[in-house]
């Protein structure tokens, strides 16, 4: 039997274009045509925080725009948004088996979301202000963050027994729980470590001379990384409470007639992150770079461009093999770092 | 005279004409309804440009770019400072106009505060205050110059004294007129 069919040119036109406007617009997680492994779109405003799910597959981001986004990178299908209602959202984290996520913002809460299901479940303060900054305990059993007027509020994610308050002379800007459970350190003009189950303070570490953006622990809990607006990175030994590096990045990317240029100066670091093996730290920040550095040599060993404004923080993968990182310029970009095309490597 | 030789031809011919009559009849109605209807509108959007106020009140103007990003802010209550994607909680109460960067950033503000009413003009880099034009309630007025490194420029002048300091590493390198010995001894105390 003979095929004929007059319609088919006009069938066939329809197939492609319906394709065309599927490929487009379900799939946000696409390789673009730059250094990035892939560039996740869909942030109305700036990025302001990012992690990586525990499992690795998804990412989990927040923006001014006032929404947190669940990017799955397994399917690649459209994110799923969580509008908050809590104003510009300034700092979201993840609990160990991925199930809850805490941020805050603007309106002053510290919401705590189903992952999930994508819904609010428990508000756990209303401040008078807002906070900064949020962190689960590595169990995921207990949300701290500062809650205004020399205060730190620890809250059970099961609501079960009472919420304790660590005072603090400063309001931290930044949190970061040590991976042992045990210390929880405070970023301002200094860092403050206190005991997380007590409240007294351990150890106060010195020498930023400016606002502290972020801290973070070593995988082992031996070693911490502050990133300041002093414009310095430095490396702590946390038992010794001593500075073991200084990082100065220096160098301020922008793109001069669609042409990237480097001018010769220093900006404010916003983020600095261990990687899973302990081997080296990566930094960004106004500078609009991701720089690699050596830890047991201080050696800048590479530096990543892509980024269009301030890169706001980074999250390594739990392999280690990716690195994430958001940006005001309302993106957020995933590295391949076992990738060497492209990258600028020292 | 064919058509028109049948009764019933000429009644169809009457009423015919009966019914042109009433079409025309409501066509002119149409048309002097259309008439009215433009020469009111006119009317009324004439009464409404010359009814437009001659100045506008509001509480705030925010002037964003082609991004959608805020970069003139203008209001009765000016937002707290955003810096590099949070916005610190300083209590700041104050009212004029604020310049933000391409990121969004505070970088400019021409302001006056709530409470103690000071004016001031501020220029900021990325998440610091770099200098400042101020001018308390009273007359006493100063500016300040801050670098890195704790270098800073400061000139004061008050209703009984003016004072000239240039600031190197956090020490003064210039200082005009000199700290007197007794002041120097009371700040050693204050130590």
């Amino acid at each position: 039997m003979k095929y004929t069919n007059k319609y088919a040119p006009l069938i066939s036109l329809f197939t492609f274009g319906f394709l065309l406007f599927i490929s487009t617009n379900s799939n946000q997680l696409r390789a673009q045509n730059d250094t990035a492994e892939a560039v996740l779109r869909g942030h109305k405003k700036g990025v302001t925080d990012l992690v990586f799910s525990p499992s690795g597959d998804s990412i989990i981001s927040s923006s001014l725009d006032g929404t947190i986004r669940i990017w799955d990178l397994l399917k690649k299908s459209r994110e799923k948004i969580i509008n908050t209602n809590n104003g510009e959202i300034y700092a979201v984290a993840v609990s160990s088996n991925g199930t809850f996520i805490a941020s805050t913002g603007k309106k002053g809460k510290i919401l705590l979301t189903n992952a999930i299901k994508g819904i609010t479940e428990k508000v756990f303060s209303e401040l008078k202000g807002w906070s900064q900054t949020v962190v689960f305990s590595p169990d995921g059993k207990q949300i701290a963050a500062p809650t205004g007027s020399g205060t730190i509020t620890i809250w059970r994610v099961d609501s079960k027994g009472h919420n304790r308050i660590i005072k603090s002379k400063r309001q931290p800007t930044t949190l970061a729980w040590s991976p042992d459970g045990k210390t929880l350190a405070g970023g301002s003009f200094n860092i403050t470590i206190w005991n997380a189950k007590t409240g007294k303070v351990n150890k106060i570490l010195r020498g930023h001379s400016y606002t502290i953006r972020s801290v973070s622990f070593s995988k082992d809990g031996k070693f911490l990384a502050s990133a300041s607006l002093d414009k310095t990175v430095r490396i702590w030994d946390v038992e010794k409470g001593k500075i073991l590096l200084v990082l100065k990045p220096k160098g301020f990317s922008r793109y001069w007639q669609g042409k990237p240029i480097t001018d010769p100066i220093d900006v404010p670091i916003l983020a600095a992150e261990f990687s899973p093996d302990g081997k080296y730290v990566a930094t960004a920040g106004a500078d609009r770079m991701i720089r690699f550095w050596e830890i047991n040599t201080g050696k800048l060993i590479r530096t990543i461009l892509g980024h269009k404004m301030s890169i706001t923080a980074l999250s390594f993968s739990p392999d280690g093999k990716y690195l994430a990182s958001s940006s005001l310029d309302r993106t957020i970009r995933i590295w391949n770092l076992h990738k060497e095309t492209k990258m600028n490597r020292r | 005279m064919k058509y028109f030789e049948s009764q019933t031809d000429i009644q169809a011919l009457f009423s015919r004409t009966k019914k042109l009559e009433w079409v025309v009849k409501l066509l002119l109605f149409l048309w002097l309804i259309t008439v009215i209807f433009f020469v009111f509108s006119n009317l009324f959007w004439q009464v409404k440009s010359e009814g437009q106020p001659k100045s506008l009140t509001l509480n705030r103007l925010t002037i964003v770019d082609e991004n959608g990003t805020e970069r003139v802010v203008i209001a009765g209550s000016v937002p707290e400072p955003i810096i590099l994607g949070k916005r610190l909680n300083t209590g700041r109460k104050a009212s004029g106009i604020l310049l933000l960067d391409e990121e969004g950033n505070e970088r400019s503000g021409y302001i006056t505060t709530n409470g103690y009413p000071n004016v001031l003009f501020g220029l900021d880099s990325l998440g610091r205050q770099q200098s400042l034009f101020l001018t308390e309630p009273h007359g006493s007025t100063a500016f300040w110059i801050w670098g890195d490194n704790n270098n800073a420029f400061k000139v004061s002048v008050g209703s009984d004294s003016s004072k000239f300091e240039i600031i190197k590493n956090g020490k003064a390198s210039l200082e005009i007129p000199e700290r007197s010995k007794k002041q120097e001894d009371k700040n050693e105390i204050h130590k």
